[in-house]
């Protein structure tokens, strides 16, 4: 009987060829979970980004900047703009924005959340008005800093800068920055 | 006994169908990375409501004649002699592009597939590379558009560190 099997050298050649595509397809593979893991968050970050810059955003370019300060606790910022309320002229439009943590059912853990609604200072606030506000979930490992306004005297006007500091749990920057002119 | 190996054409032909799938995944793969990253630093949403806030600044004082004679007008750009801001300034203009990180400012047509290579490559090259980007929608009446190159704010890592956005510029509200 012919007892011919695959040689010694055969195999180590065999496995040693299988290793190194293994090393290269494990890599890629690490990597790429890496960029999965980032861009989830990133997609997330770029719809809490865009939503809430285009919110506060809109108001600034469409009521017009008159004033901005720190609410309450820091956590908060209450934007008042030049226009008055439709419902009542004696007070202009104010809105708050601002960042809390809430428990949440699905994740089964605290998260954060941005919120930027009207004033409840506002006397008599309308249906509209009170449905009218906006609330995001942060990403689920999304670490936030206290906001932060800067307001800089440019002469002839000033800049006011909101920072919503935000970051990963690998400490890589998502701030979510919104700038307006007081004027 | 006789001792069988591999042929040298098995071997070949192995290793050439193992380089073949190397390769394409390698291209899907970078191809994917290159979207990625040009997707990061293009048009946020941040970046383009402060070049909202630079365009109306610069519509209400920018003579259209300036922009009007060339096909590419440099506002000002800190690659080169017309820095956007000199420190200490106390301008309003100068402050203003301090504040939102401005590194350059182009006034272009519209279409910007009309500007020449020559003038392209008097840009930076991630400016050149952003304008070669851009898709837009046919406007027939004569339109300019801003482009702002912005210091990335949440970069660390030194790579990308511009971002870009544009609008349309000198009328404002059409065909945004």
């Amino acid at each position: 009987m012919n007892r011919k099997g695959t040689t010694m050298v055969e195999i180590i050649v065999s496995i040693a060829l299988i290793s190194i595509v293994l090393i290269f397809l494990m890599n890629l593979f690490i990597t790429l979970r890496q960029v999965y893991n980032q861009s989830k968050f990133q997609a997330d970050y770029y719809m809490l980004d865009s939503n809430i810059i285009e919110a506060v955003s809109d108001d600034i370019d469409n009521y017009g900047l008159h004033e901005i300060n720190y609410g309450a606790n820091n956590d908060e910022i209450v934007i008042t703009f030049n226009t008055f309320r439709p419902t009542k002229l004696s007070e202009r439009i104010k809105k708050v924005l601002k960042v809390y943590t809430k428990y949440n059912a699905k994740s089964d853990s605290d998260r954060y959340y941005i919120e930027y609604t009207y004033d409840s200072s506002l006397t008599n606030l309308t249906s509209t008005e009170r449905t009218n506000s906006i609330t995001r979930i942060a990403p689920e490992e999304a670490i936030f800093g206290t906001m932060n306004l800067e307001k800089k005297d440019l002469g002839e006007k000033s800049l006011a800068k909101i920072t919503i500091p935000i970051s990963d749990k690998s400490y890589n920057k998502y701030d979510i920055h919104i700038y307006g002119i007081l004027k | 006994m006789k001792l069988k190996g591999f042929v040298l054409t098995e071997t070949i032909i192995v290793i050439t169908v193992l380089c073949i799938i190397m390769i394409t995944l390698y291209t899907a793969y970078s191809s994917v990375l290159l979207k990625v990253n040009k997707k990061a630093i293009y048009d946020n949403t941040e970046y383009i409501y402060k070049t909202n806030i630079i365009r109306e600044y610069l519509e209400n004082t920018l003579n259209r004649d300036n922009y009007e004679a060339e096909s590419i007008y440099v506002v000002c750009s800190n690659v080169n002699s017309t820095p956007c801001y000199r420190e200490n300034s106390v301008s309003y203009q100068d402050m203003l592009l301090k504040e939102l990180g401005t590194e350059a400012v182009y006034i272009t047509e519209w279409n910007s597939n009309t500007i020449s290579d020559l003038e392209l490559s008097t840009l930076e090259a991630t400016t050149q590379a952003y304008i070669k980007s851009l898709d837009y929608k046919q406007i027939t009446d004569l339109a300019y558009r801003i482009i702002v190159m912005f210091k990335d704010e949440n970069n660390q890592s030194g790579k990308n560190p511009y971002q870009y956005a544009t609008l349309r510029f000198g009328s404002r509200g059409k065909d945004e």
